[in-house]
């Protein structure tokens, strides 16, 4: 079966809003910002596409060799796959995304990781409660 | 019996046992709200951060909250049932959500009847809870009308304001409390936001001053404000005030507002996303002269275009 992905809900959520994605990964407090070619490969992996349909559609985007795009699939898919933003589809979608009109320049995609609401879920009641002292004091 | 009804009823015959009930009403976002309890103390306690939105004409209520202390009850669900956020997820049936924050309370939400029991285990246990009280109940109640509970603030004038947003420790609270007395608060640290307009829609009386130290705002309250702007609060060396996109202030504020509730997720995101492209969006920073200046600069671009 051929490789394809999905993002890893409930767990992770994700919203793309005038080219750039928010990705939350709420298990683990951690947001990431996607923009440019990031965006263009997030967008196409949660459409559910196998890699090679992925990887043809990258082409028709951009303006660079299918090696550099190969490549670059790969490293940025492992780095989502680290962050455990993708899971494994069972069965690649057949639905086919929309295309621009005109190929653009191609930057190497890019994974914005922001830490900084990992100290609201050490606040987590569940998780830090101070019994004598109560929610949200921490232990 | 499903898990969710013996849950329910598990809470009910807890809460049942005293008898006698006092009751307070509030009108929320249009929306009619009674709490309920045996005790007129814990009721006092546990509604002060509401008394400004006090309505106690009769009539028919959209949410009818049972709240009650009792140092022995544990709900009958088995310590490992909880996930993230304190949801009980074996607990909960399609109108019923059960939530176990911590050891110290719970709470069990009919959003479809629109009735909840609040169980706390000791009120002397309680501390900055106090300060956004029912906060789960509430997020679960207004979700299911459209409504999002933001972690954030709602500042302005005469009716019309922007939300004051931003990751932890980026400055946003000490900001709130700089325009205290300068602009009116819909909220310092969670308002309600209808995505139709969008509103805000106040929630607590309540400025947090510091980590452990609370304000309860007597005067300056707004009840609602028309929202015409987003302000994300970041880090920065010099104080500035400047559009960005919107992904940049959802994404300064969307963990925020989905890891405190339970059950948050997706929807909410698209919620957050709706709100905020009806809304001009703006970073800040506050730089290294404080709060007061941009305080200042907030007014001057917000307030008085």
């Amino acid at each position: 079966m051929p490789e394809s992905y999905c993002l890893n809900s409930p767990e992770v959520v994700s919203e793309t809003i005038d080219g750039e994605a928010v990705v939350v990964n709420l298990a683990e407090g951690i947001y990431y910002s996607l923009q440019d070619s990031a965006t263009d490969i997030w967008e196409l992996l949660l459409s559910g596409l196998a890699l090679d349909d992925v990887l043809a559609h990258l082409e028709r985007r951009f303006e660079a060799p299918r090696a550099t795009l190969q490549s670059e699939l790969s490293r940025f898919l492992g780095e989502l796959r680290q962050e455990g933003l993708l899971r494994e589809r069972p069965e690649p979608a057949t639905a086919q995304p929309s295309e621009l009109a005109a190929p653009k320049p191609f930057q190497p995609p890019r994974l914005e990781r922001f830490t900084d609401m990992q100290e609201l879920l050490a606040l987590d009641p569940i998780h830090q409660v101070d019994e004598a002292r109560g929610w949200p004091q921490q232990v | 019996m499903t898990p969710a009804r013996q849950a329910w009823e598990s809470a009910l015959e807890s809460y049942r046992a005293p008898g006698v009930e006092h009751a307070r009403r509030y009108r929320i976002a249009h929306h009619r709200v009674e709490v309920r309890s045996p005790s007129p103390d814990l009721l006092e306690t546990m509604t002060r951060a509401l008394e400004h939105l006090r309505d106690d004409a009769p009539g028919p209520c959209d949410l009818s909250v049972r709240l009650w202390s009792d140092p022995v009850w544990r709900g009958p669900w088995q310590e490992g049932d909880q996930v993230a956020r304190g949801l009980l997820p074996g607990w909960c049936s399609p109108e019923l959500t059960a939530v176990h924050d911590g050891t110290l309370t719970a709470s069990l939400v009919d959003h479809v009847r629109g009735r909840a029991l609040h169980w706390i285990r000791r009120p002397e246990e309680l501390a900055d809870q106090l300060a956004a009280p029912l906060l789960s109940v509430f997020y679960l109640f207004f979700r299911a009308r459209g409504l999002q509970l933001l972690h954030g603030a709602a500042l302005g004038l005469e009716g019309e304001g922007f939300l004051l947003l931003g990751p932890g420790r980026a400055g946003k609270s000490s900001v709130a409390l700089d325009a205290l007395g300068h602009l009116a608060f819909a909220g310092d640290d969670y308002v309600l936001v209808d995505p139709e307009g969008p509103t805000a829609y106040s929630l607590y009386r309540t400025l947090k001053v510091r980590d452990q130290e609370v304000r309860w705002l007597e005067a300056g309250l707004a009840h609602r404000l028309a929202l015409r702007a987003a302000v994300v609060c970041v880090p920065g060396e010099e104080l500035s005030l400047t559009r960005c996109s919107r992904a940049q202030v959802l994404a300064g504020t969307a963990a925020g507002s989905l890891m405190l509730f339970p059950d948050a997720g997706q929807p909410d995101l698209e919620r957050l996303s709706r709100i905020l492209s009806r809304l001009e969006c703006y970073r800040l920073s506050r730089g290294p002269k404080g709060p007061a200046r941009a305080q200042m600069l907030l007014e001057r671009t917000m307030c008085q275009g």
